[in-house]
């Protein structure tokens, strides 16, 4: 049984209490403070009593009683929201995103805020302005990102599932890192309000859990149509799935473009491993291509900047969040002191990208070139679902964690940590990453892609994998 | 190809961001890489009439346009960096017109 599962069960059996479990968090929280994991940004013993009290007043829900950490660029009224960005440093939302408020809903404790690359902008959270998230296994390494503090809390088990934020990959990609399980919804499928806004045509609210069925828990509560936000779709939420997926004649495609001939032999090894077992379950597998998955990380690093230039440019010293005067002393010059003393390095160049791709005289050649080839990217996916594949199977990440500081100075090679994950975000697919193996003791993620809103069969393959497989086993003894 | 330090700068003005003259040079580096990486979508054949995509669906629906009162947890004052008689308080604009 699942760990979010248990707990709702023991509260439904009385055998435990919000008030109980809200001490057990807390403590925890404390003692991973001593290990300076750095994963969590806002979290207070008083906060946990006031959230197990109101759990309390509440029926029994489909999350009662599940302390769940929300990653610090989806807001929350009861503790600071900053994007992990100085220019929001101490900033209180004044309402609860959506995904918040069906938490709540559901009795479900906010645990924790965590960490996060400054406005989900990164790959290995080493972008936060308060100080870089250590991967729970290695503190030498990063837990990916730009939700690594969210996956870094749950691998720790300081929590059973917490929220994060996908533009490229920034949940299955940590997840991989991290060892546990990442679950990005179809785009539409969770309501993006309240979500501070990075690539608005990528960004999804995604999930972590221990288990798959951790994070299928809390997807099923959060997804559905939302009136808040119009590029909601009009269905119901996530079903949860019966149980593991008979793989019985079911056809699982293995695209090409993802296995190159210099994949690290580890994650090789691994997703080799965890093809064979897709075949032992019953599945049909063979091998298919995606030719234009090679330009996503270039697509991506377009469009992303570019949505991102326009959505940070609220971030000016005028209504919230830092002020800092300028040297004249006019509007113009609090602009622009208060955004270059705000944002940090990373935020600053992909504004800079942004804003030169959208500019007159490049619009074209950049902007309007990446939407065409993001159309072919979408279209690749589209064809080959339509030729009798349910779901695809590839590495989530080129490698294991990598070492802390190997790729910050070099902004395309920390870019290609994406190389997996940023075209099924252009596509605007599910898709879940779920530990497969290890290399000298780091996780290894294998992906899973299914159709748009597919989420359900996707979890019920997921969960057949996870149980026919052993996550701890390393892939080359 | 190469943006040039001028270009950076004007840039810079357009996203109303201030880059320290220390920083130049390698924001300008910086730049440079991530478009010649960017220059490989050219590589792609495009159709001329190409639609653009959008995830999402298909439709955006919209809901009924009625007033509501917004509750806010905390008042603009609690923050905004200054919130005074129910206004927004920024520096004037002087100099603004001239740029």
């Amino acid at each position: 049984m699942s760990r979010v599962a248990e707990i709702v069960d023991a509260m439904r059996a009385g055998q435990s209490s919000p008030g109980a479990m809200a001490r057990e968090v807390a403590a925890r929280l404390a003692l991973a403070e001593t290990r300076a994991l750095n994963a969590v940004l806002a979290w207070s013993s008083d906060a946990l009593d006031r959230e197990a009290a109101r759990i309390d007043g509440q029926g029994h829900g489909a999350l009662t009683g599940v302390p769940v950490a929300i990653k610090d660029n989806i807001v929350t009224t009861e503790q600071p929201t900053t994007c992990g960005s100085k220019i929001l440093e101490g900033y209180v939302s004044p309402f609860n995103a959506t995904a918040v408020v069906r938490l709540r809903g559901a009795g479900a404790m906010i645990a924790a805020k965590t960490n996060l690359d400054e406005f989900a902008m990164g790959s290995s959270t080493e972008h936060s302005a308060f100080g870089r998230v250590h991967h729970p296994l290695d503190p030498a390494r990063v837990p990916g990102g730009s939700s690594g503090g969210s996956a870094a809390v749950v691998a720790a088990h300081l929590v059973p599932a917490a929220l994060g934020s996908e533009t490229g990959g920034s949940v299955r990609q940590p997840a991989s890192f991290c060892g546990v399980v990442g679950v990005k919804p179809t785009y539409g499928r969770v309501s993006r309000y309240g979500l501070v806004a990075f690539g608005s045509s990528l960004d999804c609210i995604s999930v972590f859990g221990e288990t798959t069925d951790d994070a299928a828990r809390v997807l099923s509560v959060i997804s559905g149509h939302d009136p808040l936000d119009a590029t909601t779709v009009d269905r119901p939420p996530t079903e949860l799935p019966d149980g593991p997926a008979s793989l019985d004649g079911m056809t699982i495609g293995l695209p090409q473009e993802y296995f190159p001939d210099d994949l690290d032999p580890g994650v090789r090894a691994a997703t080799d491993r965890a093809v064979s077992v897709l075949r032992e379950l019953g599945a049909k597998v063979k091998p298919v291509s995606l030719p234009h998955s090679r330009y996503a990380v270039p697509t991506y690093y377009v469009i992303a900047p570019a949505e991102a230039a326009s959505n940070l440019a609220r971030y000016d010293g005028a209504r919230y969040g830092q002020r800092v005067v300028g040297e004249g002393g006019g509007l113009r010059d609090l602009y622009r002191a208060t955004r270059g003393a705000g944002f940090g390095p990373e935020v600053r160049r992909r504004i800079l990208i942004g804003t030169y791709v959208l500019s007159a005289g490049y619009y074209d050649a950049y902007y309007t070139k990446a939407q065409q080839v993001r159309v072919r990217i979408a279209q690749d996916f589209g064809q080959v679902f339509g030729q009798g594949v349910d779901y695809l199977f590839t590495p989530t990440t080129p490698t294991p964690a990598f070492a802390a500081g190997e790729r910050t100075e070099d902004p395309v090679s920390m870019y290609l940590a994406d190389i997996f994950t940023a075209a099924i975000s252009l596509a605007g697919l599910p898709a879940m990453s779920l530990p497969i193996g290890r290399i000298d003791g780091l996780p290894i993620g294998g992906q899973l892609i299914a159709p748009a809103f597919d989420e359900t069969g996707m979890l019920a393959v997921g969960m057949a994998l996870e149980q026919a497989i052993d996550p701890t086993a390393e892939a080359l003894s | 190809m190469r943006i040039t330090r001028e270009e950076v700068l004007h840039i810079a003005k357009l996203a109303e961001l201030q880059i320290p003259d220390a920083e130049l040079e390698r924001v300008t580096d910086e730049l440079c890489r991530i478009c010649d990486y960017v220059d490989q979508l050219n590589e792609v054949p495009i159709p001329s009439q190409a639609d653009p995509f959008a995830p999402g669906p298909g439709r955006v629906g919209l809901r009924e346009d009625i007033v509501r009162p917004t509750r806010l947890a905390h008042a603009p004052s609690a923050f905004a960096p200054e919130f005074v008689d129910g206004f927004f308080l920024v520096p004037k604009l002087d100099g603004m017109e001239e740029e």
